[in-house]
């Protein structure tokens, strides 16, 4: 080798290694640039990566009337995969079960060795800590994408009302089914009328009647009377709308028992029937009825559950709960005249409150007598116990019932219809006191709020006629009787009977339904009176009950 | 006191001491950018250790910045001792690394500890340690030895076996798969290729070769398809890490959010390691970034100058492809970190924390100056 050709050589050489440096050096001077772009034009250079997925409006908040917060909306993170990006299915899946132990392992594996496919969802909703977790495995071919998840804080709180929400954010039932399109919106949280520590309230007592009767299921309303406002809504058995994926379809807990069902009341509708006879003058508050001897409508003989003594007047009636007394009422007062007050009443149709699934009524086929003679007394008509709650809301509210609502800032208007007069409701409230004080709805009295109320008891429809052992018991009642704002009513379906107590409504549902107004009516700001609540004596009602009686 | 003329350093007979040798034929300018990053890692690992401890559940915050200290030092004695080496030791030690590397790299198959959907790691005592790292530099610098030799026997089939010790490299990277390596050692190997005189024609046969290859990849390797696939349409897949990167360094702007300030460092699993950049770009800002691949670009320029004056074909196509190396991995590792390039997997030179990427890039660097280190007469004599 001569100097000369290691010369050239070395020219040639020295040339091509300086191309190289040249080479990296333009590569270097391109990444600067870039990184300058990318660090001082703020850009990565591909807009659109953080908007690709198009996020959804956040689903509302659901609040009560008071702001507590009852559902809301957080982010969770769902986890994907792409198989044809993982390079060893088995490595990948025993890394996620090692965080996510509810997963199997095989099952995994088998999709995500699927390699026909771009997206498999792994596991939706994730939490923060499991996001985590996931995300330090660090491993090849995952994804996540930020979803809303539907939280429900107070748990079964309200359970029935809100409803619940799918996966995807759609209302399945419930407020969430009923107003699924204003939620979705987004925006400013939705107010309900409910309240939540008077529905809590509600809830534990029918947690506690369940327990104490054995009942197989349960309805409480507590309704404002003066503005329809629904203050607690409760079916038992409870429902957690957090959990509600994990029940079976026709699992007992799903049904809102105080709107999907219809039960037939008994004899909370007899002060119906009587405030109707009054206020159109068919009866006169001072009539007297011979309740003694059972009543035969066509060849159907209809009695009472225990003799009462001698003619008795419309409010014994009530009071004592007279089957045969309110039939004859109800003959006086004639089909027709009756069936304008129920349907006056709305208890002809499915009530309008604002939830999914409000339940028609079950009415008779035809108005005839026997069919008139029962409805009088609460038979052969089985409605909702929230409409049920709505009806009888007029004798807390001066005779004029208005449509019911769950939601605090409603802007359409709400219907508001007289059903009777002002002094027959004063009237009858002043009978459903007797039937608390002096009656059968004793067990319902609380010291001081000045219960008015009524009981009823039904035997429970089953296939081909009615349960001789069953009974639906109810309770429906309005406080404080002097001046009443409030409807509480209680529905127990087949509650039991035990050692000293009876099975009908006066030994289970009447003291829940007092249980619950000893505890609601001082979070509803009722001031407590002991003064006696006398008999009916106002002169004015009493001028216009016999007027009207006179025409 | 000794006298320089040229590239030859004239070392008095009382002063023929290893170290005294090679104080004075190191280039310092080199050793002093390396060690500045080395520094500059350090630091960086204050920033994003801790975090990094905290995701991955040690108790002790301190975890990776000690560790990091530790690899630091490493890095530090091997490129010292390395760039002490004379050529025919580089060569020598190059050799006996290429055999273990090989073997490892063959075990890996065996008894690898898989990592990120990929077996790159061989555990020996306890220490977790990546082949791929040590066979990059040492078969650049056998590459570079071996198409030296065509000119002092031009009859032997030295190519050949160079391409064969390539593509036995190459295809256990693939296996493993490492393919952010394997373009790697790929690029510095035609480096060396091209300075130690690649005909054209070859030139043309690689790059033939080399479109295939990637096509090939791209169709075989699911990963890759994903990679390459997201890069291109980000919005269809999840881009997380480069999007939190882009992020980082758009908010660190010029001058940084401030040392301690960074966000990214918590929300990115490999903030400390590939992704050190935006931890960077995002404390110190684009200024501080600027800095740091200008450090790069110089040991680079100044490097492969150094290379490309050398007479011996050996040192100057293998240093050549060891600067290569170097610094393509940096640019690689930044452009990737900027969403220039789809996500590879390789960690910033010097920067990133992680021990056997370390060491290795401390032996690529080392062997790389001890080939350029200026030669004493007693050296070249020895040589020659």
């Amino acid at each position: 080798m001569t100097d000369r050709l290691v010369t050239s050589e070395v020219e040639g050489s020295a040339l091509r290694a300086r191309l190289v440096s040249l080479a990296l050096c333009a590569g270097f001077f391109a990444v600067s640039m870039k990184a300058g772009f990318v660090a001082l034009a703020g850009s990565s250079g591909q807009e659109g990566v953080s908007t690709a997925f198009e996020e959804p409006a956040r689903r509302a908040d659901i609040v009560d009337r008071n702001g507590v917060l009852l559902a809301t909306s957080v982010n969770v993170y769902s986890l994907f995969a792409d198989p044809r990006a993982i390079w060893e299915p088995e490595v990948v899946a025993a890394g996620l079960v090692s965080v996510l132990p509810e997963l199997d392992v095989d099952t995994l594996t088998r999709r995500l060795s699927d390699n026909e496919r771009a997206f498999v969802w792994i596991k939706r909703g994730l939490t923060p800590r499991q996001h985590k977790a996931v995300f330090d495995l660090n491993l090849e071919g995952l994804g996540f994408r930020e979803e809303s998840r539907r939280v429900y804080p107070r748990k079964t709180l309200a359970g029935h009302v809100l409803g619940y929400a799918g996966t995807d954010g759609q209302g399945l039932a419930g407020v969430e089914y009923a107003l699924d399109a204003e939620l979705a919106d987004g925006g400013q949280p939705l107010r309900l009328t409910i309240d939540s520590s008077v529905q809590h309230m509600l809830e534990s007592e029918l947690s506690t009647a369940a327990t104490e009767y054995e009942i197989e299921g349960g309805a409480g309303v507590v309704l404002n009377a003066r503005n329809g406002e629904v203050l607690g809504l409760a079916s038992w058995p409870p429902i957690d709308p957090n959990r509600a994926h994990t029940l079976a379809g026709d699992d007992p807990a799903r049904a809102n028992r105080a709107v999907n069902s219809v039960f037939e009341l008994g004899s909370v509708f007899k002060p119906i029937t009587v405030a109707a006879g009054i206020d159109t003058g068919a009866i006169r508050p001072s009539d007297t009825f011979d309740v003694e001897e059972p009543i035969v409508i066509a060849g159907r003989r209809i009695g009472d559950t225990h003799r009462i003594p001698g003619p008795i007047s419309p409010a014994k009636i009530v009071s004592e709960s007279s089957n045969i007394g309110t039939v004859k009422v109800a003959l006086m007062l004639g089909a027709r005249r009756q069936q304008d007050i129920l349907e006056n009443l709305g208890l002809f149709e499915r009530s309008p409150i604002e939830l999914a699934g409000s339940a028609d009524p079950i009415l008779p086929s035809r108005f005839d007598d026997i069919h008139a003679a029962t409805v009088s007394y609460g038979h052969g008509i089985a409605v909702s116990p929230i409409a049920f709650a709505g009806a009888f809301s007029m004798f807390a509210n001066s005779g004029e019932v208005i449509e019911p609502t769950i939601l605090a800032n409603r802007n359409t208007e709400r219907e508001v219809r007289r059903v009777v007069s002002a002094p027959t409701a004063s009237l009858i409230t002043h009978m459903l006191r007797e039937a608390v004080v002096d009656g059968t709805g004793g067990q319902a009295e609380v010291a001081g709020y000045r219960v008015a109320g009524k009981t009823g008891t039904a035997e429970k429809p089953v296939a081909g006629g009615y349960a001789n052992n069953a009974n639906i018991a109810s309770f429906a009642a309005v406080f404080p009787a002097d001046s009443p704002e409030y409807v509480v009513l209680i529905v127990l379906d087949s509650p039991k009977a035990d050692v000293g107590r009876g099975r009908t409504a006066a030994w289970n549902a009447a003291p829940t339904a007092g249980r619950v107004i000893n505890r609601v009516a001082p979070s509803l700001g009722v001031e407590p009176s002991f003064d006696d609540y006398g008999p009916y004596e106002s002169p004015l009602v009493r001028s216009v009950a016999e007027r009207r009686s006179t025409l | 006191m000794t006298v320089s003329v040229g590239s030859t350093v004239i070392v008095p007979r009382s002063e023929r001491s290893i170290i005294t040798e090679w104080r004075l034929s190191v280039d310092w300018r080199i050793m002093a950018a390396s060690f500045t990053l080395l520094g500059l890692g350090l630091m960086l690992s204050l920033a994003a250790g801790p975090p990094a401890a905290e995701r991955l559940g040690f108790s002790d915050p301190y975890h990776f910045v000690k560790r990091h200290c530790v690899y630091a030092a490493g890095a530090s004695a091997v490129l010292i001792g390395s760039s002490m080496l004379t050529r025919v030791w580089v060569r020598r030690l190059s050799a006996l690394a290429f055999a273990v590397s090989l073997v490892l790299l063959a075990a890996i198959m065996l008894i690898g500890h898989e990592a990120k959907g990929a077996e790159r790691w061989v555990s020996i005592g306890g220490f977790t340690l990546q082949p791929s790292e040590f066979v990059k530099p040492v078969l650049i610098v056998l590459i570079g030895w071996l198409l030296a030799q065509r000119r002092l026997f031009p009859d032997g089939p030295w190519a050949i076996v160079a391409l064969v010790f390539y593509v036995v490299v190459l295809g256990l990277l693939l296996l493993q798969p490492d393919v952010g390596q394997s373009a790697l050692i790929t690029a510095a190997f035609i480096a060396t290729f091209f300075v130690s005189g690649l005909p054209w024609r070859w030139a043309a046969a690689f790059f033939a070769g080399g479109v295939t290859l990637s096509g090939a990849l791209y169709t075989l390797l699911p990963h890759v398809r994903y990679r390459v696939n997201s890069f291109i349409n980000p919005s269809d897949y999840d881009t997380y890490q480069i999007d939190k990167a882009s992020e980082a360094i758009s908010r660190g702007g010029l001058l940084g959010a401030g040392p301690g300030e960074g966000t990214v460092k918590s929300s990115l699993p490999d903030a400390h390691t590939d992704f050190i950049y935006a931890v960077l770009g995002e404390e110190f800002g684009y200024v501080a970034a600027l800095l740091v691949i200008g450090l790069y670009g110089y040991i680079c320029w100044r490097g492969i100058r150094a290379a490309s004056r050398l007479h011996d074909p050996y040192p100057r196509a293998a240093a050549s492809g060891l600067f290569t190396l170097f610094a393509l991995q940096a640019a690689i590792n930044i452009a990737v970190n900027v969403s220039l390039i789809p996500p590879k997997g390789m960690t910033l030179p010097f920067i990133s924390y992680g021990g056997s990427s370390m060491l290795g890039i401390a032996l690529t660097l080392g062997l790389a100056l001890a080939l350029i280190r200026r030669q004493s007469l007693g050296n070249r004599e020895r040589y020659g």
